[in-house]
């Protein structure tokens, strides 16, 4: 199933769909050495987003966190890409400057569909998501 | 968002890497923020300067962006990890000072001034009221835009440098009549004296009011210093980009006070002080300078230490431009001679030596944040007058 999305920045990637209810903290949320969420009662506490296609509502905490992406990214750590419902700066610059493909603004029947492990397509430079089942 | 045939230049590349990454993140954050074109800015103030907080990569990402990138706007930049006259006494380590200096002469090469302190405005970088400028720094934002009636949205370190590299930030938020618009009135119900009672007026209205804009009504003459405590303190605890106050900051007079009321008397102060302190048995240090010491905070330290000896460390932190009237002046031998240390530069919060204290005594109520949440360190906040007469008596 196909879904029209926004771009925040470009490119293309295939893979597994890793989802989160809750916001990401990346500075102090995520551990830059190992791209495991590290955040007390976070919903994927102990879960690494590493080579994922990081599916979360948005961004939240301090602006550090678009460092801790391109730590993420230059140890290749990083998610494959980035699905947001709606963009902040933190992940949005991150995103840029670690050259991670990032959409957002799904629809709400994309986020009902979607769950661990399915295969997602993001294809950021023409504006499409779409989920293999 | 509305892009001129030039700035689509830039995002295609035809100047360089720098530019175009700089391009990328205004219009990604345009787009996030709905602005509808980019505007020019007058000046960019930077912060992620010290290499404790940006790291290796860090440095890494500012050197690619400086490749064949200059800036097009007066820049200046947050405080960096040490003292660039004095890192011997504060102990920092070999391997930290390269860092750091690799970190400065990268955003010197871009034609940055290393100003090295998070209050631009006494002297480094002063905007004139109506001015667009991007800014990083939160203390900083919320004190131009309020007393000063610049226009800044909240930068961080990284859009604050793309705006600076190509003179321009989108238009949004704080650029806007609309986003400058005040959402409660506060009214203030007691005299406020000391600077850092205006740290906890602005610690107690965060709790209220969280990121939104105050208007303030009660507050009959103030400082910038004094204003310096109270934007340092919305910043920090609420995100707070702008204040304004009945009869005081420039643009009040363009808004209705809200209808929504919120009163703060002289229990909700005293009550404010007491949450901001821990049980402290023993001051290992007392801190003034966050945000940096003015010269006229200096200047009242000096007067309060001179001729004395101090029982506890005294560490003043203040900018570059800031130390060097208040040597002319004589103030900081007056401060050194007592035995207090004065350092330029850097802050305890940023520099490696805030990892060895144990405990603080300090005015700045968005030290508590930071002291507490970095160094993970009791502190206890009082007037200026009154750290000063810790560290002299020792008590």
């Amino acid at each position: 199933m196909k879904f029209k999305c926004r771009k925040i920045n470009g490119g293309y990637a295939e893979g597994e769909a890793l989802v989160s209810n809750e916001a990401i903290s990346f500075y102090g949320g995520v551990d830059p050495s190992t791209g495991i969420i590290i955040e007390k009662g976070h919903p994927l506490e102990g879960i690494k987003i590493s080579n994922k296609i990081l599916i979360f509502p948005y961004g939240k905490g301090s602006t550090v966190g678009s460092y801790i992406i391109l730590r993420l990214a230059r140890r290749g750590l990083a998610p494959k890409a980035i699905v947001n419902l709606y963009a902040e700066p933190i992940v949005a610059v991150g995103a840029i400057i670690s050259e991670i493909p990032m959409v957002d603004q799904l629809p709400k029947k994309f986020f009902n569909l979607v769950n661990n492990g399915m295969k997602i397509i993001v294809d950021a430079d023409n504006e499409a998501v779409e989920v293999i089942e | 968002m509305y892009l001129t045939r030039e700035e689509e230049k830039i995002l295609d590349g035809e100047y360089g890497y720098g530019y175009k990454k700089a391009m990328e993140i205004l219009v990604a954050i345009g787009k996030i923020y709905e602005a509808d074109r980019l505007i020019d800015i007058s000046s960019a103030h930077i912060s992620g300067v010290s290499y404790k907080n940006i790291g290796d990569e860090g440095v890494e990402f500012l050197k690619e962006m400086a490749k064949n990138s200059r800036v097009r706007v007066p820049t200046t930049i947050n405080p960096g990890g040490f003292d660039l006259n004095n890192w011997k006494r504060m102990n920092i380590d070999r391997r930290f000072i390269e860092k750091q200096m690799d970190v400065i002469n990268t955003f010197q090469a871009m034609g940055i001034k290393p100003s090295l302190s998070c209050t631009p405005y006494y002297n480094d970088n002063l905007p004139n009221r109506g001015e667009h400028v991007a800014w990083a720094e939160s203390s900083a934002v919320t004190l131009v835009n309020s007393l000063i009636g610049a226009y800044t949205n909240r930068e961080s370190g990284i859009s604050a440098l793309a705006a600076a590299l190509l003179g321009k930030t989108p238009r949004y938020g704080l650029h806007t009549y609309e986003g400058r618009m005040p959402k409660y009135t506060i009214k203030l119900k007691t005299r406020l004296n000391k600077m850092s009672e205006y740290g906890v007026l602005g610690y107690l209205i965060s709790d209220i009011i969280g990121n939104n804009i105050p208007y303030i009504k009660g507050i009959k003459n103030s400082d910038i210093d004094k204003m310096k405590y109270l934007a340092a303190s919305l910043a920090t605890y609420a995100g707070t980009p702008m204040f304004h106050i009945e009869g005081l900051t420039p643009e009040y007079m363009e808004y209705e006070p809200p209808k929504e009321k919120i009163s703060i008397d002289e229990e909700d102060i005293s009550k404010g002080f007491k949450r901001l302190r821990d049980v402290v048995n023993s001051v290992d240090m007392v801190w003034i300078g966050c945000p940096h010491a003015s010269i006229s905070e200096i200047k009242t330290i000096s007067n309060l230490v001179k001729g004395k000896s101090l029982k506890k460390k005294l560490v003043v932190t203040t900018a570059r431009s800031t130390y060097k009237l208040a040597v002319q002046q004589g103030f900081i031998d007056e401060i050194e001679n007592a035995g207090g240390e004065v350092y330029a530069d850097t802050c305890i919060i940023v520099s490696p030596i805030g990892e060895k204290i144990r405990s603080i005594m300090t005015n700045s109520a968005k030290a508590f944040y930071y002291l507490r949440g970095v160094n993970n360190i009791p502190v206890y906040v009082a007037d200026l007058e009154e750290c000063i007469e810790t560290a002299l008596t020792g008590e």
